[in-house]
């Protein structure tokens, strides 16, 4: 991999961060107030708590909670001078999702039933009453993970549901210390040719078929035998590469990946991963040429080259090992690597071609 | 030669104390002592057993209980023995630190000597070539006693446990927890291979109704949430020998939720939204109605084994 240019590191930074197509950044400082910096700078304090939730090349959304309430209220502000300005919808709409084209807000009713409100073009298009979790913004339809146990085809026309699938005709499953657990959905991954695949608590992969979300699969790992507890199971890091039609994962220092277009299974130990002191045990993101995971015991991130399976690049984020630091999470935007660390540091990697 | 005269004088001192009716078996009673006796004589005289005695001379009531002797005498095999870091000194220092009830005594909450033995046995067996092995040994030389109590309740929970599924034994990870006196380095929490952390707790009733102001307490479980993607991602175990109502410990952390305001809420929101958006909690209010009404998927982390 080509090796990055340059490493920045803000101090004071919380989760809530974006990226800008200019290099700037926005973020929620852990002091409570929103800044820019780069080119265009401001400053933007409130009287309250604050979590940005939504940017764009116009405007924020951010999440507000005066002092002493309890419910909060969405407000707006220009991304260029961070002056708040109209937000159009009513302020109990609060940010959920958004995609390409659509935005989905959540507010309550009097009773704390929860409503989506479905935005296109800057006008609401319908609302439903969902408690929604996950949504996946397909070609066709809106699907989401209303609650555990439930996964929904919604129109994007209307809202109306067009199939539901219950997780709980699935039956349940043996944890690690063999409690009996029935089967949830813990995440929906996506979707590839025509069918939608969901993580299950289990391990397994649901696939479902798009168009009427009959039950196609259930993917299970049959090369892992050796895990007793866990053989059969996809750990939480598993992510679909939808333009090669591959699952893939990196976890447990072992490489595992599955042919969508045949069900098989391939995993391959790691051992170059031990040798270097490098473990991972999260999620991870990817782009055609890399992997690049965070190493919490370790304190470590790197890189893993996906044709070779080697490693490429490897960054140390302590430096006193009293007081150790490790990625919480790690994003890539442009042709930077973003790393906020347990201290609230955020590590900037640049190089000069695009990393995605 | 020397070894012969030492083994030698152990028999003598062995069958000497056995007769004087020091040593009484576990399962003797009235009327059938002198036979029980002889047969504890007999399998005494085993060799193996008498250096068990030996190892264990500086423990004098430890020493009389036949039950422990025979645990001990299987942990001084070579392949168990062999797979502590220091041998036979480990060994040494592990049976200088026990503080378990020997056979004929009894602890509200510690398990008999033998049985606890049998404990160390299982885990030397069987996690030897798990991360984090030699910390445990550590805590089990600790003659501390909250120590060996914590110890204890972690090769209770790894006993019932497939080695495979056990990725890292680790001691006190971030925040050091003093509660009820317990020594730094005498915490341990379990990393399975799919990733999911288990801390192991093993308070008393009292000690639990202070995690909900005890600083220590609060900003280890904080670094907890801040550490996983959602609340399935960790687990806390409490030890039900010393605390077993799950209704009551669930209504200790809910009273950790509400502490300050429900100021947890911010505090970890602000590093980690993921777990909270993973419950369906998009403000304040969902967070408060879910502490309030003991959701079950918020608190569903918490298990007593």
């Amino acid at each position: 991999m080509k090796k990055f240019d340059k490493h920045l590191t803000i101090e004071g930074v919380s989760a809530y961060y974006f990226p800008m197509a200019n290099g700037d950044l926005i973020y929620l400082s852990i002091e409570k107030s929103i800044k820019r910096i780069g080119e265009c700078s401001w400053v933007h304090a409130f009287e309250g708590v604050i979590y940005p939730k939504y940017c764009d090349t116009f405007k924020l959304i951010i999440q507000y909670r005066g002092a002493n309430e309890i419910s909060e209220q969405t407000k707006c502000l220009d991304i260029s001078t961070g002056i708040e300005v109209p937000f159009k919808f009513p302020t109990d709409y609060l940010f959920i999702s958004n995609s390409k084209d659509y935005f989905v807000f959540s507010n309550k009713n009097i009773e704390r039933e929860k409503y989506i409100h479905f935005i296109k073009d800057n006008n609401e298009i319908w609302n439903q009453k969902l408690d929604i979790r996950d949504i996946y913004f397909g070609e066709y339809y809106l699907y989401a993970k209303p609650r555990e146990n439930i996964i929904s085809a919604l129109s994007y026309s209307n809202g109306s549901l067009y199939w539901v699938f219950n997780v709980h005709e699935l039956g349940n499953w043996f944890d690690y210390d063999n409690s009996i657990k029935p089967i949830q959905a813990k995440r929906i991954l996506g979707s590839c040719n025509s069918n939608l695949y969901v993580y299950l608590d289990n391990g397994r992969i649901l696939v479902l078929d798009l168009e009427s979300g009959a039950k196609v699969d259930i993917l299970e790992n049959d090369k892992n035998t050796d895990q007793d507890s866990f053989s059969g199971m996809f750990m939480k890091a598993i992510e679909l590469d939808q333009k090669n039609g591959k699952l893939i994962q990196v976890f447990n220092q072992r490489y595992t990946e599955v042919d969508l277009s045949t069900g098989v299974v391939t995993q391959i130990h790691l051992d170059e991963m031990k040798e270097k002191g490098l473990e991972n045990m999260d999620r991870f993101i990817f782009n055609d040429e890399h992997i690049f995971f965070s190493d919490q015991y370790h304190q470590k991130i790197a890189s893993l080259n996906r044709d070779t399976l080697k490693i490429t690049w490897i960054h140390d984020l302590s430096d006193d090992s009293s007081s150790p630091r490790f990625a919480r999470e790690i994003k890539a935007g442009g042709n930077k690597l973003f790393a906020l660390d347990n201290k609230n540091t955020l590590h900037i990697f640049e190089r000069e071609s695009s990393l995605v | 030669m020397a070894e012969t005269l030492h083994r030698f004088i152990g028999y003598i001192v062995l069958i000497l104390v056995l007769l004087s009716g020091a040593i009484q078996p576990a399962h003797a009673v009235k009327g059938g002592q002198t036979d029980i006796r002889r047969e504890v004589v007999i399998s005494a005289l085993d060799t193996k057993c008498v250096k068990a005695w030996e190892r264990a001379i500086l423990r004098p009531n430890y020493r009389k209980d036949i039950a422990f002797l025979e645990k001990l005498n299987d942990l001084m095999e070579p392949r168990i023995i062999n797979k502590l870091p220091n041998g036979q000194s480990d060994l040494d220092d592990i049976i200088a630190a026990l503080v378990h009830p020997h056979t004929g005594s009894s602890h509200p909450f510690m398990k008999n000597v033998a049985l606890h033995l049998d404990d160390i046995k299982h885990f030397v067996n069987n996690f030897s070539e798990v991360e984090g092995f030699n910390k445990v040994v550590s805590g089990l030389k600790n003659k501390n006693f909250y120590a060996q109590d914590g110890v204890s309740h972690l090769l209770n929970r790894l006993k019932s446990l497939d080695p495979s599924s056990v990725a890292k034994l680790e001691g006190k990870i971030i925040d050091a927890d003093n509660l009820d006196g317990i020594c730094e380095n005498c915490l341990f929490d379990i990393q399975l291979t799919s990733g999911k952390k288990i801390e192991m707790k093993s308070y008393s009733e009292t000690t639990l109704n202070s995690i909900a102001v005890n600083s220590k307490f609060r900003k280890q479980f904080k670094a907890y949430l801040a550490s996983i993607e959602d609340i399935d991602g960790m687990e806390y175990v409490f030890n039900r020998k010393k605390f077993n109502n799950l209704g009551e410990i669930k209504n200790k952390f809910k009273e950790l939720f509400q502490h300050d305001n429900y100021s947890i809420y911010d505090e970890v929101n602000q590093v980690n939204p993921s777990i909270f958006s993973s419950l369906g909690i998009d403000d304040l209010d969902d967070f408060i109605t879910k502490v309030d009404g003991l959701d079950p998927n918020l608190y569903n982390f918490i298990s007593v084994y």
